[in-house]
């Protein structure tokens, strides 16, 4: 068995070989993604511009836009336009938030009962302004800690594994996945397909062959392909990102290798339906591409969505595979934490894989 | 102009017979449009909620349950110590976990100023900060029920408005930029895979044979996807209002008016790849490159001012960038026309150049 194997493996080899241009797109093609993601998505924001309406015009007031000025969140601009003004002021998107301190407050603010100072927040974009909610009561907090007025308790909050809410930290994991998962599917799907077009497929199938000798011998390719892929991410990952990895690098290529098999297995399936190279990569890229941003968790978490939507993510390879991968980086799990969506991974690549052979002995019969 | 009527009616026709067709162009961005809309949200609920209470006094029982009965927890048990709670969040079984120490209650009513411990998974930095602003929240309305010492000095509190999205629903903000992108793909995806079709196929050369002129031929070419790209931003403002109750703050004509000059860009792109590819597989993995740098470099899944200075500047060649934030003002924010110039106009001077450009590109390939 394993003497026919071989020749497939190698023939796959040269095809792969002979196709420089291919052989390019699937290595430089990663990086470039890699680095317009990892730098166009960030939730962090900084220097939100904070439209101050003072009515109050004393040193206690200006105290307070002092402590507004000096976090890193905003930038506070005099405004003197009145409140009437700051529908404008929003729409024409000079500011994204309005303080207005009112007359009696340099008195209030040392008499015994609670002061009020009023926020209004362009909520146009909700995200944001749900940030610039928290970061104005956590100058508040700050402020109020400073003159020695406090909450009857302290509370002391400890953020474990990513400090600096860092979104890169989060994200460059999650493309390890997408982008393992793209390539890797388009990179089988064409292949069985390439062969159908070219004619070539018949002159294979009528050789002695078996069809799950066939499927090795063209997977087994492609796996040192996707995987040298995988690594040259996690390196781009590691160095230009400076993504900690805390756990065991090993685990972190376990994981990878298992997952880029679950996706060319995947790739395959598709590839046993497809009859031309172009309905394949339709197929690849529209069953990897969406998916894999959306009901995965790589951007919108899980528990947000609706509960149908939520079972729908249980299908996806992606949704096992980043668990393990920002977890291995960032929470230094080991393999006890994370035996079951690595088992998960292992039983879905077995599935794809037994149906794909399935598919084409009954093609070979037919 | 005769001649473009017939070109018109050519075109309409070759469109509506293909099945294939009509299902890309009407039914699949309604079914994106339904999918996206829905998950593509950053609302932050369902955080995972464990407590470790050590005091179980009345006040630490009080301290939990606002925590419980808060939408945005999803409480799933108290814990037996510390490092319950760290264990959990290395499984992924919690997010966030609330630690009360032992004699809470006494110290509280005493006045020393007991300690109250939050520790969250810092993984996902958007979840974590957004909870932690939750939980910051309950602490500071709580303190109040409970504190048997009145501060000497004034709290200073603050009174929030939310403008335009009352409730901080992120779809609201998420589908007028859905629909710009929707209409990207379908203008540009079409105009570019047409032109390639009739190339492949052979029917291009015959057009131009024909007594059209260049001018005509390109008109006529592109009306009806210009015509299409009108019904279908029709049909996804409609989506929009069944399903996610998004209602147009601003005016309809300005909405269909920015939806004109973009649809110039758009479409001018069309032409301009269906230049550069020779087959159809191309013109598909070209527009799919123009498509990702557009969705990225658009602010259309998190805003343009929080990318890198170099980045930000790039995203000024982007006209979806100016589309998707016309569309975001005038359905949110009903921005009038006076200040929106700022986006229009480098819209309009866009889609000229483009459009003007793809044009002679397409001229000269008919000499």
């Amino acid at each position: 068995m394993s003497s026919r194997i071989i020749p497939i493996i190698r023939k796959e080899f040269i095809h792969i070989r002979r196709d420089f241009r291919t052989l390019i797109i699937i290595f430089v093609m990663p990086v470039v993604q890699l680095l317009m993601f990892g730098y166009a998505i960030n939730m962090e924001i900084q220097n939100i511009d904070l439209a101050v309406i003072d009515h109050s015009n004393t040193p206690a007031s200006r105290d307070l836009v002092r402590a507004f000025q000096g976090s890193r969140f905003f930038t506070a601009i005099d405004f003197d336009g009145g409140e009437s003004a700051i529908e404008q002021l929003f729409q024409q998107r000079l500011a994204k938030a309005a303080l207005i301190i009112p007359p009696d407050f340099a008195p209030a603010i040392n008499g015994p009962l609670p002061v009020s100072v009023q926020v209004l927040i362009d909520a146009g974009d909700s995200n944001t302004a749900q940030l610039i909610q928290n970061y104005v009561n956590g100058v508040l907090q700050i402020y109020n800690a400073e003159r020695g007025v406090t909450a009857p308790f302290e509370a002391r909050t400890t953020i474990r594994y990513n400090p600096s809410l860092k979104s890169a930290y989060f994200f460059v994991p999650g493309l390890v996945a997408l982008i393992l998962m793209m390539i890797s599917a388009l990179l089988t799907s064409l292949t069985i397909a390439r062969e159908k077009e070219t004619g070539t497929m018949e002159q294979i199938l009528v050789s002695p062959i078996r069809p799950l000798e066939i499927i090795i011998g063209k997977v087994v390719p492609y796996i040192f392909l996707a995987f040298a892929d995988g690594i040259l991410i996690l390196l781009v990952a590691r160095f230009w990102f400076k993504v900690p990895v805390t756990g065991h690098l090993a685990l972190i290529l376990l994981a990878c290798l298992l997952y880029v098999c679950v996706a060319l297995a995947f790739g395959l399936l598709i590839s046993t339906r497809a009859r031309t190279q172009q309905v394949a990569m339709m197929g690849a890229l529209m069953g990897t591409m969406l998916p894999t941003v959306m009901l995965s968790g790589f951007i919108f978490p899980i528990a947000s969505m609706p509960k149908v939507l939520q079972f729908v993510t249980y299908i996806i390879p992606a949704r096992y595979f980043l668990p393990v991968i920002r977890g291995v980086m960032l929470k230094g799990n080991t393999i006890f934490h994370l035996w079951l969506p690595l088992g998960v991974l292992v039983l879905m690549g077995i599935v794809f894989l037994a149906i794909s052979a399935k598919r084409f002995k009954m093609r070979l019969e037919v | 102009m005769q001649r473009i009527l017939y070109l018109l009616q050519k075109e309409f026709r070759q469109v509506f017979r293909d099945r294939m067709m009509v299902a890309i162009m009407f039914v699949a961005p309604v079914i994106q449009m339904l999918l996206l809309g829905s998950v593509m949200t950053t609302d932050v609920k369902n955080v995972k909620l464990l407590i470790y209470d050590a005091d179980k006094s009345f006040a630490s029982r009080e301290l939990g349950r606002k925590f419980m009965n808060n939408p945005y927890f999803d409480f799933i048990g108290y814990t037996e110590s510390a490092a319950a709670i760290h264990e959990a969040l290395d499984k992924w079984q919690a997010q966030i976990g609330l630690l009360i120490k032992p004699h809470f209650g006494r110290d509280l009513e005493r006045g020393l100023r007991p300690e109250v411990q939050l520790v969250a998974d810092g993984l996902d930095g958007n979840t974590a900060g957004i909870a932690l602003g939750y939980a910051q929240g309950i602490l500071t309305s709580f303190a109040p029920d409970v504190a048997a010492i009145q501060p000497v000095k004034a709290l200073l509190v603050n009174e929030t408005r939310l403008w335009y999205n009352l409730n901080l629903e992120s779809k609201h903000y998420m589908v007028p930029g859905l629909i710009g992108l929707l209409a990207t793909i379908v203008t540009m995806f079409l105009t570019s895979m047409g032109l390639v079709r009739e190339k492949e196929i052979g029917t291009l050369e015959q057009l131009m044979v024909t007594p059209i002129r260049r001018a005509e031929l390109i008109i006529g070419k592109i009306l009806p996807f210009v015509i299409i790209g009108f019904v279908e931003i029709n049909v996804m403002f409609g989506v929009a209002f069944l399903v996610f109750k998004l209602k147009l703050a601003g005016s309809y004509f300005l909405f269909l008016g920015v939806s004109l000059v973009y649809f110039m860009t758009a479409l001018g792109l069309g032409i301009f790849i269906s230049t550069l590819a020779e087959t159809q597989q191309q013109a598909m993995f070209i527009s799919w490159f123009f498509m990702i740098f557009l969705m990225l470099m658009s602010g259309f899944l998190t805003p343009v001012a929080n990318m890198p200075e170099a980045w930000q500047k790039v995203t000024y060649l982007n006209p979806l960038r100016y589309y998707v934030n016309l569309l975001r003002e005038i359905f949110l924010k009903a921005t009038p026309l006076e200040f929106l110039w700022n986006e229009i106009l480098p819209l309009a001077v866009f889609g000229l150049l483009i459009f003007v450009a793809s044009a002679m590109k397409f001229h000269k390939r008919v000499n």
